[in-house]
């Protein structure tokens, strides 16, 4: 009889500690690192062949929407930039003193961006999840169905 | 399509999906998905079920059109 292995997906949920740093600091894009405690609901799985399979599925579609709406942010704000609201870095950001002035058209470029970035950051890890989650009950599914037999 | 003649071998030496999956170390879902055709394993899973039941793997794994 082979021995069950701890799951080493398991792992990743210790990146939900940064979300709790996040909570202390009110920082959003580190408050997101809370769903990495999702991981820890694997830890008592197997990990065999069928559930890496299952994972690397999961995973190509995360990546798939992360390249999507990064590539829309990215045209987004190209052509943003393009219609004549973006300017040079040279003229959007100038020193005055002790201060930077900042155009306003850049730094809404820069929060459309950082937002973007969150957003991004949380729908793939939603993604990954939920196909993980579901590639996981149908194959429950298919046992229950087999219990019948 | 793969087709395997799992749940035939195991019927023939009474053993159930979990100790199956047990012996050959992997989840009963896994064995479930194998002998109704929605998952195609790996040579060394297809050898340690062939194993089990002291068969060739192409005896247990074969192509059904």
């Amino acid at each position: 009889m082979k021995q069950a292995k701890k799951n080493p997906l398991s792992y990743l949920g210790w990146l939900g500690v940064i979300g709790i740093i996040g909570i202390y600091y009110m920082a959003p894009w580190m408050i997101t690192f809370l769903l990495f405690f999702f991981f820890f609901t694997y830890s008592r799985m197997v990990p065999d062949e069928l559930f890496w399979s299952n994972v690397r599925r999961a995973a190509t579609k995360a990546f798939a929407v992360n390249i999507g709406f990064q590539t829309l942010t990215f045209l987004f704000l190209f052509f943003r930039a393009v219609s004549g609201k973006g300017i040079p870095f040279s003229e959007a950001v100038q020193a005055s003193g002790g201060a930077y002035l900042v155009d306003a058209n850049y730094l809404l470029s820069i929060i459309i961006n950082s937002s973007m970035n969150v957003i991004i950051f949380i729908v793939t890890l939603c993604t990954f999840f939920f196909c993980l989650m579901r590639y996981n009950r149908q194959e429950k599914k298919f046992v229950e169905e087999d219990k019948t037999c | 399509m793969l087709k395997t003649r799992i749940r035939e071998l195991r019927a023939r030496d009474g053993i159930s999906q979990g100790e199956l999956a047990n012996l050959v170390g992997v989840r009963r879902e896994t064995i479930g998905n194998l002998e109704n055709g929605k998952y195609n394993p790996s040579l060394k899973l297809a050898m340690d079920i062939a194993k089990v039941f002291g068969e060739t793997v192409e005896d247990i794994f074969f192509y059904e059109d």
